[in-house]
């Protein structure tokens, strides 16, 4: 049969515990939260899209295969995705559009443009385009509509000046038009010392028989061996007979050679719609093609620009892009302003936010465990008066109830602590959908504090109850 | 007697109710407080999200795409279609009026600085100051709209200067390319006419815009020739997270039920608010800017059910807490108890005293509680936001059946178990 | 008349018998001591016939009722309407003041009524501090209040457990006499002491040992 004193007493040790599981349980949970808020939520803000952009220095190229080196600068836990992209002019000559179109690699955008929503699907073969949602509507495309997409290399801005291309080593590319309208081509390259080392006609436009020769006739060719351009026809070099119309269109094409593409020609394929993006933004005036195909319109694998999304703050983030300028003389990298500053002001004032609440709430809960410990222990005060008049000195009662409390500190503590990372586990989860960053300091520090929290909370009634005269105590309530 | 009975707990036992009652007045605070903050928060984010600019972009119907098959560069005029400036200010007209923060009007075009170069021109809102027919004014443009840019030589241009409209803004790299300084006269060439203006700011946008001009509405709509006209209007407003009723009428609002489509309309969604504008401006369509969009709903709902899940488990934990507390305050009147059961006291007649002491305990705790919960949420609004949480009153009457119930469950089933105790045990235990 | 009687009492713990078969009656209107050394099980004796507690074996009639079988709801009932009880411990209500708590008593009984509790409290000799707390009261004041409240509903029996064990000798003759003028009254009472002394102040003692009556003894002096 329980008596009622020993169910009091077993039943306050239970209460003292719960209590004290209760705080530690939010300590843990909630300082877990806080430590991990900002990298989860910091993830969140990726769904904004491409955050740094690596962009090729003056002067130089960018090619798919810098990509690799310039990601090492990156961990690879913190890169969401790397996405290439590469921008010309395609014509619709059959609707007389002209379209700016993407080249990329599919298989980043998701990733660095999660915004992106597709009619359809992404392109996963050759000769497949997404196009934007403007473009469909203007022209109606549907998705599996078939079009023709044509690319006419444009000279390129900093090699407008055909002087300017004429270098050591040079491989010049030119055209103009001959004989009928028909355009005629050349490709030279230069030696050491910027004189024609060999040339390459095509004048397939030409009449075969007059100016179609330019492309065989050993002498015409070899006449502009060892040449520097510009040229003249008739001074330095002379016309093939009977084709001068195309000889002279020769000449020009040379003197007006610039830097050379892979081709020189207009490139026409046709491509099929695979999917239509819906952005509500610059995009839905675009086309996007793979890489390859852009590559096999324009025969070159120079890229415009690398928009990459990666997942770190903001002074890290500046710290890779300064990484990635430094590491490497063709490119340089730049954050991308408007996601990231808004990114560094929101997320400050989440954390701010996670940051106060937690505080607000640990202190709450403390001086609710301290109240609870101090009632417990006030109410053995009789307990402690008879103690006191069968002999037990002051600082052995002091000891052993401050030994109590720490213990069941130790003891929810522990608790607390599991019960804590379990509850931020659960929180991480279905907020974020990722799990929470394991901290090893949470166990023992909540532990300490629960049994700092609990022998502080004791201390007080215990000094009350030590000092009340026993006889008092005992002689009634 | 019963009065008596329960003033002499009051007044004579106060240490011990005191301890009850801040106890409670605590978790009355964290729950007051923490609730406040959660309803609270969601307008708060939003606002913050602003910061990333327009989350609806408005256009013509009819505008047709801008190029043909030459390069775009002739200054040819290729949009035919416009929106109308005059009726922007209908946009706070709409059903969602409050909702919408700030918007302003586009219209680009492109001139000539010096020979052969040819950049871009668009005319806009800096800081436009309206005063609309329901008595509010604000100041829209791109001041606010573009947080991210940094003016990194001279000013903003500012709409209240009596230049405003002889003055241009320019990027940066387009400054460094011509050597152009804050104060520099630079003429504009473009298809209408000439133009001398004076460049008043250099701005840093981490973008295109780097490259180009901003200008306000009147000179390049002076310029030209284009008097009331807009391409194009970036809206930014507060709206409420996407969910599968409004996919549903973002794809067609005339297929839902009527009473689908109150509740549709009646809810800040994107698509509403697109519709609503449609509805205003003439000849326009307004669509959602995804980029901006989609990401805030994902914020903002991950927000909110983290604050939730954290409230919950504070509540859980005040809950937990006075339970507990109250439980063991009656184990301690178990000899009282005893006593009055001894002298002759029913078990209903016991129960209703102790619990009334309780209850009366407790509503002072929470009353106390209440206006502390009102100071945290109040220090959290302001300490991290820089305002106010308004405080909602549907959360008082929740935290106080919260806090009554909690209250009861935790003295009830302890005063039922000390009165089945017999009176012989509590009594003479003691010893 | 038999007012209370116990028939075969046994109150049995484990192996522990507190009451071994005791049998005893007490008539209306006797003053009867109950005495024995400690671990004799006379404030086991005193539970049962207080209605704090039942017997494992044996019949107790109060009054004609067998309250051994009563619930315990009812107990409380004619614990109320029938005893009034005193404690060696002064269990007062700490936070009702003196007149309060016999008050409480009344309460309920019948109906608080003010004038009557200060009454009593006036025949215990604390008329003047009826406002005070227990706390501001000595140990012998505190136990004439509770004698007050015991005798407040005019109880037909008083039921006192060593209702003078920690009283000084001016408090304890305040408390006996009280009881002869209780006992003239006509008021039945039951002492339970392990004081000699005040054991011989009643009519008749019944002495207890090893939880079985040993014997009784009257007292020949009764009312000298």
């Amino acid at each position: 049969m329980i008596t009622a004193s020993l169910l009091r007493r077993r039943s306050r040790m239970l209460i003292a515990l719960l209590s004290i599981g209760i705080g530690a349980t939010i300590l843990a949970g909630l300082v877990t939260i806080y430590v991990d808020v900002p990298r989860q939520m910091g993830a969140q803000f990726r769904s904004y899209g491409a955050n740094m952009l690596v962009l090729p220095q003056e002067g130089a190229v960018l090619k798919r295969d810098h990509l690799a080196g310039i990601l090492e600068n990156i961990p690879q836990t913190e890169l969401i995705g790397a996405t290439p992209y590469r921008y010309v002019r395609l014509d619709m000559t059959s609707r007389q559009q002209s379209f700016t179109a993407a080249g990329t690699d599919f298989s980043q955008v998701p990733r660095t443009s999660p915004y992106f929503s597709v009619e359809g699907s992404y392109p996963d073969s050759t000769r497949e385009v997404l196009v934007g949602k403007n473009i469909a509507d203007t022209i109606g495309l549907k998705v599996g509509s078939t079009m023709e997409l044509t690319y006419q290399p444009t000279a390129s801005p900093e090699t407008a000046d055909p002087e300017k291309s004429r270098l050591p080593d040079a491989e010049l590319a030119g055209s103009a038009e001959g004989f009928g309208g028909g355009m005629v081509y050349v490709s030279i390259k230069l030696d050491e010392h910027s004189a024609i080392a060999s040339l390459k006609i095509d004048a397939d436009t030409q009449t075969p028989e007059y100016g179609g020769r330019a492309a065989e006739d050993e002498a015409f060719l070899k006449q502009f061996i060892g040449k520097t351009l510009p040229l003249t026809l008739g001074e330095n070099v002379d016309a093939l007979s009977g084709a001068t119309v195309t000889s002279e269109a020769v000449v020009r094409a040379m003197n007006d050679a610039r830097k050379a593409e892979k081709t020189v020609r207009p490139q026409t394929l046709n491509f099929t719609v695979a999917g239509i993006l819906t952005t509500g933004g610059e995009e839905e005036d675009y086309i996007f093609l793979s890489l390859e195909d852009m590559e096999a319109l324009t025969g070159s694998e120079q890229l415009d620009v690398v928009e990459l999304s990666v997942s770190a703050a903001a002074d890290q983030l500046e710290a890779y892009a300064d990484a990635i300028s430094q590491n490497s003389d063709t490119v340089r990298a730049r954050l991308v302003k408007r996601v990231t500053r808004s990114e560094a002001s929101v997320l400050e004032k989440l954390t701010a936010l996670v940051f106060l609440v937690t505080l607000v709430v640990l202190l709450l809960t403390m001086i609710c465990v301290s109240t609870t410990m101090m009632a417990v222990v006030s109410e053995r005060r009789r307990e402690i008066g008879l103690r006191k008049a069968l002999g037990a000195s002051d600082s052995s009662i002091r000891a052993e109830f401050l030994g109590e409390g720490i213990f069941l500190g130790l003891l929810g503590g522990v608790m607390g602590g599991v019960l804590g990372f379990v509850f931020a586990q659960v929180v991480s989860v279905n907020v974020f959908g990722s799990s929470i960053t394991f901290q090893p300091l949470l166990l023992p520090v909540a532990v300490i504090v629960s049994m700092l929290i609990a022998a502080l909370s004791c201390l007080l009634p215990i000094k009350h109850a030590v000092a009340i005269d026993p006889a008092l105590v005992l002689k009634g309530e | 007697m019963l009065f008596r009975m329960i003033r002499g707990v009051l007044f004579h036992q106060k240490g011990k109710m005191l301890l009850i009652a801040l106890t409670i007045a605590l978790g009355a605070s964290l729950a007051t407080g923490m609730l406040n903050v959660v309803l609270g928060v969601e307008e708060k984010v939003n606002k913050e999200l602003k910061n990333y600019g327009a989350n609806i972009v408005v256009k013509p119907k009819d505008s047709s795409l801008l190029s043909d098959i030459y390069d775009v560069g002739e200054g040819a005029e290729l949009n035919t279609a416009y929106l109308r400036e005059d009726e922007l200010g209908k946009l706070k007209t709409i059903f969602w009026a409050f909702n919408i923060v700030d918007f302003t009007p586009f219209l680009d075009t492109r001139v000539q600085v010096s020979d052969n170069v040819t950049v871009s021109l668009t005319g806009t809102w800096f800081n436009h100051h309206l005063d609309l027919p329901t008595g509010e004014s604000l100041d829209a443009g791109i001041v606010g709209m573009r947080s991210w840019w940094d003016v990194t030589e001279g000013r903003w241009l500012d709409e209240k200067d009596e230049n405003a409209s002889e003055e241009i803004m320019a990027g940066t790299v387009l400054a460094e390319q011509n050597g152009w300084h804050a104060g520099d006269v630079i003429r504009l060439k473009g298809n209408n006419g000439e133009k001398d203006v004076t460049l008043v700011g250099i701005y840093d946008a981490g973008g295109d815009e780097d490259e180009q001009l901003y200008a306000t509405l009147d000179l390049v709509q002076a310029l030209t020739d284009r008097e009331n006209k807009v391409a194009s209007i970036e809206v930014s407003a507060l709206t409420t997270p996407d969910n599968e009723l409004a996919r549903r009428a973002a794809r067609n609002p005339a297929a839902l039920s009527s009473r689908d489509y109150e509740t549709w309309y009646c809810t800040a969604y994107v698509s509403a608010i697109c519709y609503q504008i449609q509805e205003v401006i003439t000849g326009s369509v307004a669509t959602a800017v995804r980029k901006v969009a989609e990401s805030e709903g994902t914020i903002l709902d991950k927000t909110k059910l983290l604050m939730i899940l954290i409230t919950a488990l504070s509540l859980i934990g005040s809950a937990l807490g006075i339970s507990n507390l109250v439980t063991a305050s009656v184990m301690e009147r178990s000899q009282e108890i005893g006593l009055l059961k001894a002298i002759g006291a029913r078990d209903r007649s016991i129960t209703g005293v102790v619990m009334t002491e309780i209850l009366i305990t407790a509503l002072l705790g929470f009353v106390v509680g209440y206006l502390m919960g009102f100071g945290f949420a109040q220090l959290i609004g302001q300490s991290v936001f820089g305002s106010s949480i308004d405080m909602d009153p549907k959360v008082a009457p929740i935290v106080a059946g919260l806090i009554a119930l909690v209250t009861i469950a935790g003295s009830l089933p302890a005063i039922r178990m000390v009165l089945r105790l017999r009176p012989a045990e509590v009594l003479h235990g003691g010893h | 008349m038999s007012l209370l009687e116990l028939k075969n009492i046994s109150k049995i713990y484990g192996e522990l018998k507190a009451l071994d078969n005791v049998s005893l009656h007490v008539d209306q209107g006797e003053w009867v001591a109950i005495m024995g050394p400690s671990g004799s099980g006379k404030s086991t004796m005193m539970n049962i016939i207080g209605c704090m507690d039942k017997p494992t074996m044996g019949e107790v009639l109060l009054d004609g009722i067998d309250i051994s079988r009563e619930s315990s709801k009812s107990l409380t009932d004619i614990r109320r309407d029938k005893i009034g009880l005193i404690f060696q411990q002064f269990h007062m209500v700490n936070y009702l003041t003196a007149v309060e708590n016999v008050m409480v008593s009344q309460y309920y009984h019948s109906m608080p009524d003010e004038k009557e509790a200060l009454e009593a409290l006036e025949r215990v000799g604390l008329r003047e501090r009826a406002r005070h707390l227990p706390s501001q009261l000595s140990g012998g004041e505190q136990q004439r209040v509770c004698v007050a409240r015991a005798l407040i509903n005019h109880p037909e029996l008083i039921l006192a457990d060593e209702p003078t064990g920690n009283l000084d000798e001016a408090n304890e003759n305040i408390v006996l006499d009280l009881f002869a003028q209780l006992h003239k009254e006509g008021t039945t009472l039951i002492v339970v002491t392990h004081d000699p002394e005040v054991a011989d102040a009643a009519q008749r003692t019944i002495v207890l040992e090893h939880g079985k009556v040993a014997r009784e003894v009257i007292n020949e002096n009764f009312g000298k």
